[in-house]
């Protein structure tokens, strides 16, 4: 337990009986009222936004949550299967709140993923990953505009707009958060 | 800060001196360290000590100026201001606080509350008229704020923002279950302020109007203050039928609040100036002072006498001269328009 007053962003809090991320936290403290503190959480295993307000001596619960690697196994109606990389124990992670995620996992490759009570919640992709162009159209001739773009598919089957110079079989730079065409990737 | 900024806010600073002075308000200084303080409830103070042949002496930083400013007003030297420092511990640093921020207090004589809220919009309009040229000014920020003052009652702003009449809910289990219909979440006991607390924060405030500068007036009289209780029965004073008869029928102070940009930026009574009232105001105060847990600290016995053998009737405003920066230039951090905040001198932990 920690009082609400302490609470630091980025911390996980145990709320409703959810891990909650701490993605926003403000303090506010009217001129003739008790101290507030105002929070924006993440449920860590739906997603989905939260905004508390506490006092500052309120007693919030914290919720310990971890990373660690594993890879990716498979998928299936389950979810997500891993297998911790340093126990060879395998979790399965819900899909729920992690469908864009998992639009980008490859099968066989570890990633950092949250643990919380023995469960696997969450997993942590990087900012920006690197993926083989599977189906790209050739250029049109003559087709200079400047900034034009095309749609190509990635190995993991979704599409992404990119510049139409893109070729098929080269690497590209993905933002996995936004699914957004970074740059070239010159091996 | 970046150097347009701060030559704003020492334009700011000269400009917030004249209109004062030329308004015949006298700018005084008074100490920052002192002995005792007016009992706050919700404040938490910054206590210190002065050595002296040995023994030594409490002293603490003030969290207003208000305790030598009301001291003064009966010596005659009219209507009052001052700028300086003001310190509030346990004020935690978020973007709107600093425990350590700057604020102006000004005392007008033979006036109420509503002759303050006319000076202060003119103070506004002065204001941005004068530092519309002013390096580092945001023109969209000072047509804002030049626009005419709104007036709302607070017991309209829960209605409308809320959905919740505050004269129909006397009770503290009332008020609660009408809030918790709302969909907000409240803890097990808390109280009638405390609920009116969380209407304010996540009902009104975040829906106020940042348009043009709103004040919030005719605050209920459950929030301990010392403004004076409104004197002439009021719409907003009348009571309904179970609430009367329970003894706890809606009253409200003669006080408003200015909120610009979304900031909580003044805070502004016509003063009580009864001598019971104010001793009731301590007594009060002190109580939950101990009931929180609050650091002890002396208090002026002598003050509640101050206001005995024809104290003027006065009014008296405060305003947060950081926010006051924050609005005029459009920062969302107060630590954007102060030199030094105190998390950017701490150490990292």
């Amino acid at each position: 337990m920690i009082k609400a007053g302490a609470i630091e962003k980025g911390q996980c809090l145990l709320m409703k009986d959810q891990p909650y991320l701490v993605t926003e936290r403000d303090f506010v403290n009217p001129g003739k009222g008790s101290a507030f503190v105002k929070l924006k959480l993440k449920n860590l295993r739906t997603g989905a936004t939260l905004r508390e307000t506490l006092k500052t001596a309120d007693s919030v619960e914290t919720a310990d949550v971890f990373d660690k690697d594993a890879q990716f196994l498979y998928e299936d109606d389950a979810g997500y299967h891993v297998m911790d990389s340093e126990s060879y124990e395998q979790y399965v992670i819900p899909k729920e709140g992690l469908e864009q995620k998992g639009r980008f996992m490859r099968e066989g490759e570890t990633y950092r993923i949250k643990m919380w009570e023995q469960t696997a919640i969450d997993i942590v992709l990087p900012m920006k990953m690197a993926f083989v162009v599977t189906e790209a159209e050739d250029a049109i001739k003559g087709d200079t505009v400047t900034g034009a773009t095309k749609t190509v598919v990635i190995e993991t089957g979704i599409s992404v707009r990119v510049p139409i110079f893109i070729k098929e079989g080269e690497k590209i730079l993905v933002n996995t958060e936004t699914a957004e065409y970074v740059e070239r990737v010159n091996d | 800060m970046e150097p347009n900024l701060a030559r704003f806010r020492a334009a700011l600073m000269r400009e917030l001196r004249a209109f004062f002075s030329d308004r015949a308000f006298l700018e005084v200084e008074t100490p920052r360290l002192a002995p005792y303080l007016i009992p706050e409830a919700h404040l938490e103070v910054f206590s210190t000590e002065y050595l002296r042949s040995g023994s030594s002496v409490p002293l603490y930083l003030i969290p207003s100026p208000e305790l030598w400013l009301k001291q003064l007003i009966p010596r005659g030297y009219g209507n009052l201001f001052e700028i300086g420092k003001c310190f509030r511990n346990e004020e935690q640093m978020g973007s709107a606080h600093n425990p350590e921020f700057t604020m102006l207090e000004w005392y007008m004589l033979n006036a109420d509350y509503r002759q303050s809220l006319q000076l202060f919009s003119e103070l506004l309009q002065a204001l941005c008229t004068a530092l519309a040229d002013s390096p580092g000014a945001d023109a969209s920020s000072l047509q804002r704020a030049s626009q005419p003052v709104e007036t709302v009652t607070v017991r309209d702003a829960v209605r409308t923002y809320g959905g919740i009449d505050l004269a129909e809910h006397g009770s503290d289990g009332s008020l609660r279950r009408a809030a918790l219909q709302t969909g907000l979440s409240l803890g097990q006991d808390d109280d009638w302020n405390t609920v009116f607390d969380r209407l304010m924060l996540d009902m009104v405030e975040p829906q106020l109007p940042c348009d043009r500068p709103v004040a919030l007036i005719d605050y209920p009289a459950r929030v301990s203050t010392l403004a004076t209780t409104a004197g002439s029965p009021s719409p907003d004073t009348a009571a309904a039928g179970d609430t009367a008869a329970a003894g706890l029928e809606y009253r409200t102070v003669e006080r408003w609040e200015l909120y610009l940009a979304g900031l909580e930026l003044v805070n502004c009574y016509s003063e009580e100036i009864d001598t019971a009232r104010i001793g009731e105001f301590f007594a009060r105060e002190q109580q939950k002072k101990r009931t929180m847990g609050r650091s002890e600290h002396a208090v002026p016995q002598h003050f509640p006498a101050v206001f005995e053998n024809s104290y003027p009737r006065c009014s008296g405003g405060a305003m947060g001269v950081d926010r006051l920066m924050m609005a005029l230039t459009g920062r969302k951090r107060m630590n954007e328009v102060i030199f030094f905040s105190l998390s950017d001198t701490l150490l990292p932990r």
